[in-house]
């Protein structure tokens, strides 16, 4: 009976985030399921390298893999790897400009996406080994 | 012959006819009276009795009672907050994917979101 409310508060403190986070595992390639691994096949090499957030936060991206059409699936797995290779820092802006973007008016959207897309075309013209040589 | 009866009237009628009776019959009276206070007494005093004698060390059953209602309440507080947490957690995680997923997948190229 006395050692009743020791033991409440041994459940409480087990109950807590920070036991949570105590009980983490962490996910090796080997434990991935099937569709896991196919969506993060680009990622394969250096996924038992990777954080524990860095991973959990593309496992969650796995979720919507299976739903995206085959054009999507494609972009997703070829920017894996360089969105992998992103700080934290650089990941979290992204975000926030995603989500900012996301809010702002569709005209100022396509504003943004088309001055994107043409920041890319130069960057390819001026990376491609045509534009090198002249 | 009618007469109003009061607690004066009773009372004097009781004093006459103890004064009449025998001595025998006063001792067995006196004798029951006292068995019948003596029994109230000992229904109003038994409750308390029962209880000091059930519960001997009745503070120190006191104080383990309040440990646990603050043990429970402690756990109660502790099941709700880990609760929201998680709920919230849950919550964030899942707005996370949904934003990092469609970076990924966006017709936008990903550096311009870096940039």
């Amino acid at each position: 009976m006395r050692r009743l409310p020791r033991l409440l508060l041994v459940a409480c403190l087990c109950l807590t985030p920070l036991g949570g986070a105590v009980a983490a595992t962490t996910q090796n390639w080997a434990t991935l399921t099937p569709m896991q691994r196919e969506a993060l096949a680009p990622l394969a090499q250096q996924w038992d390298g990777l954080s524990d957030l860095q991973k959990k936060r593309l496992l969650a991206t796995t979720k919507h893999y299976p739903s995206l059409s085959p054009e999507k699936k494609q972009r997703y797995q070829t920017r894996l790897t360089e969105w992998s290779k992103l700080t934290p820092e650089q990941r979290d802006r992204a975000r926030q400009k995603y989500k900012a973007l996301r809010k702002a008016p569709p005209e100022k959207r396509e504003e943004f996406k088309k001055r994107a897309t043409q920041a890319a075309q130069t960057d390819n013209a001026a990376s491609s080994p045509v534009a090198t040589s002249k | 012959m009618k007469k109003d009866l009061n607690h004066h009237s009773i009372k004097q009628l009781l004093d006459q006819s103890n004064a009449s009776m025998a001595p025998a019959t006063l001792e067995k009276l006196r004798a029951a009276r006292e068995l019948a206070l003596e029994h109230q007494k000992v229904h109003r005093t038994a409750p308390v009795l029962a209880w000091l004698g059930s519960h001997e060390s009745h503070g120190e059953h006191h104080h383990a009672h309040r440990r646990m209602q603050w043990a429970a309440a402690l756990l109660v507080l502790a099941c709700l907050f880990s609760g929201y947490a998680y709920w919230q957690s849950c919550n964030t995680d899942h707005d996370l994917s949904e934003v990092d997923t469609a970076i990924l997948t966006d017709d936008v190229p990903l550096h311009a979101y870096v940039e």
